[in-house]
């Protein structure tokens, strides 16, 4: 019980920091806003690093998240949880960063040779065999798959954010969770 | 529930939602939001000598010799889609002067932190001509490519740069 309440006052006092720290960060507080960064950016990069499969983009995607948050933090009405709120920001602003990246280059570069730029990224960024799989999915199941199934967005949100049919979304999980089941059973 | 599934579950519920970056992204973030302060005297100065010394001349005299290198090296080996590559060229060049001309629209009112600007512009517009002389000789030779999409980049990282002086970040 008492574990409970000091567990429920430290969460509150979080809760209250965390409140003061976005109202300045509004204010145009740098200090405050790094404060932001320093406890956010690792679930800001986990996000992206699994969206792109690619360190380099997901480290720049991420710069851009935050660069964007300075921007958006106004938005930020408090209704929601601050963590849900990014996390949704976040995952829009690197699926927007991906396709804006993937545009000529990405379509250059397949023409080069596709196999070797793909051996490539997959390089060092998976710690274990899971995030290997997840890694190996093509790029839109791959989004699907880590929308649904690891960040509990539902389809129709996916669809939203992917502009893609809900139907869609369904079928590329599909896909994603077969394949993935298939490469665990092998 | 089948043991493939269950064990895909818990393979989504055990993974690590959280990572950490190798390196420290927080410096470029904050070059970034400091766009917005305003310059001040001293740094004005600074910044002059900062841009003035940059070496465009030794960057692009070594694109140069590249190009020459990897169109002799690699010609040899790619002979298709020259048309289909050569055809994206020359709409990511479009594409890029698209959003160049955006940028210059954007800081039209703004001051600039040197007045030599323009000609690392047209340095840098110089080195592309040749990249993409040598792209038409070869056109999938990735690293022409990579050459002329890293003079995209310097390009509107001047116009950036410029516009926006940041020398409390550096």
């Amino acid at each position: 019980m008492n574990q409970n309440v000091h567990t429920l006052a430290t969460t509150n006092q979080a809760q209250t920091a965390l409140l003061q720290t976005i109202a300045a960060v509004k204010k145009g507080d740098k200090a405050a806003f790094q404060l932001l960064y320093r406890g956010h950016v690792n679930m800001v990069y986990g996000l992206c690093l699994r969206l792109c499969a690619d360190k380099s983009s997901a480290e720049d995607a991420t710069q851009e998240v935050f660069i964007q948050l300075w921007q958006k933090i106004e938005m930020f009405d408090g209704k929601s949880k601050f963590s849900t709120w990014l996390h949704s920001v976040a995952s829009n602003i690197c699926i927007s960063y991906i396709r804006r990246q993937r545009g000529w280059w990405q379509k250059m570069i397949s023409i080069v040779d596709e196999s070797t730029h793909q051996q490539a990224d997959l390089g060092g960024i998976a710690d274990t065999e899971f995030e290997t799989y997840i890694y190996r999915l093509p790029e839109r199941a791959r989004w699907v798959f880590v929308l649904h199934a690891i960040e509990g967005y539902r389809h129709e949100e996916i669809a939203q954010m992917l502009g893609m049919a809900t139907a869609t979304s369904k079928v590329q999980f599909h896909r994603a969770r077969k394949m993935m089941e298939d490469w665990i059973n092998e | 529930m089948s043991d493939q599934n269950r064990q895909l579950e818990q393979s989504i519920d055990e993974l690590a939602r959280e990572k950490q970056p190798e390196r420290d992204l927080w410096q470029g973030i904050e070059i970034a939001i400091l766009k917005q302060h305003t310059i001040e005297p001293g740094e004005q100065e600074a910044l002059q000598a900062y841009s003035s010394n940059m070496p465009w001349r030794n960057t692009l005299a070594i694109a140069a010799s590249l190009c020459i290198i990897t169109l002799v090296a690699f010609s040899e080996f790619y002979g298709g889609q020259q048309t289909s590559s050569l055809r994206l060229v020359e709409q990511l060049s479009q594409q890029h002067e698209q959003h160049k001309a955006r940028l210059l629209i954007s800081f039209e009112d703004m001051p600039t932190s040197t007045d030599n600007w323009r000609k690392q512009l047209n340095d840098l517009s110089e080195a592309e001509k040749a990249i993409k002389h040598a792209l038409e000789n070869s056109p999938n030779n990735p690293a022409l490519l990579g050459m002329l999409k890293h003079v995209y980049q310097q390009e509107l990282a001047i116009i950036e740069r410029v516009h926006a002086p940041t020398m409390r970040a550096i």
